[in-house]
């Protein structure tokens, strides 16, 4: 994939802030929808950040539009934010939620 | 390497990139769309926010350079992947503006089907709509060339 090394610059201090334990709860990767952004773009931005197949992307990109929002993928902090820095990269409405 | 064509009438041609051009120095300071970020850290927030504005800037050269392009809207324009990526960010960050900052009156609906009375359109809001479209067009057009499984879209 294309871009993926673009690295956010804040992983250093996630590093320092963000206690490795065993209790670290998991963060959805969340984007919303917007009434501009083409539909094949966010499908394309989807495949292209998170390696997904066409249909998957497609139906998450659905998710957002009819419902709103969709959760993209859910996992460790930091690499939840690695992904949100990423889809704002692409102008995406991202944000990470922590799991309940 | 990419080849994109854009075929444009002279006149729109010139006017379209010398008035996106004139928005791109305009917005030069004021390009980022709102974004969220989710920390109470205030040092992290700066360097997220930083970050993705210098990041905005260098796909607003890659868009800025695209429309100054001898080639452009005439003939066929070699793009690496590289610059067609920034393009399309540079172009969605545009078009998430010029709704934000002149269209926001109108509906999605209205936007993607044009179906707003004109009559009642101020010239600016006229002319942000005509660099909506536009700029519209040049992701979809980089889109198909990119990833031809996109063409569903485009049927």
């Amino acid at each position: 994939m294309v871009n993926m090394t673009t690295a956010a610059p804040f992983s250093q201090k996630l590093e320092k802030t963000v206690p490795q334990t065993a209790l670290n709860p998991t963060w959805n990767v969340v984007v919303r929808n917007d009434s501009v952004n083409l539909m094949p773009y966010v499908v394309m931005v989807i495949q292209k950040i998170f390696g997904y197949e066409f249909q998957k992307a497609k139906k998450h990109m659905l998710q957002i539009h009819e419902e709103g929002q969709s959760v993209l993928w859910t996992g460790p902090r930091e690499k939840a934010e690695h992904y949100t820095y990423q889809l704002q990269q692409w102008q995406l409405r991202a944000m990470i939620i922590r799991n309940a | 390497m990419l080849e994109v064509t854009l075929q444009l009438p002279e006149e729109f041609r010139h006017w379209v990139a010398d008035f996106l051009q004139a928005l791109i120095l305009a917005m030069q300071d004021a390009t980022l769309p709102s974004i969220e970020v989710n920390s109470d850290d205030v040092d992290l927030a700066a360097a997220w926010t930083d970050g993705l504005s210098g990041d905005l800037k260098m796909d607003m050269e890659e868009l800025s350079t695209f429309l100054k392009d001898p080639n452009f809207g005439e003939g066929p324009q070699l793009l690496t992947e590289h610059s067609a990526e920034g393009i399309l960010r540079a172009s969605a960050a545009f078009r998430l503006k010029l709704q934000d900052k002149f269209l926001k009156k109108f509906g999605e609906v209205d936007l993607v089907d044009s179906s707003m009375n004109k009559s009642e359109m101020t010239i600016l809001e006229k002319q942000a709509y005509l660099c909506y479209i536009f700029l519209g067009i040049i992701q979809g057009t980089l889109l198909q060339v990119m990833d031809p499984s996109l063409g569903e879209f485009f049927d």
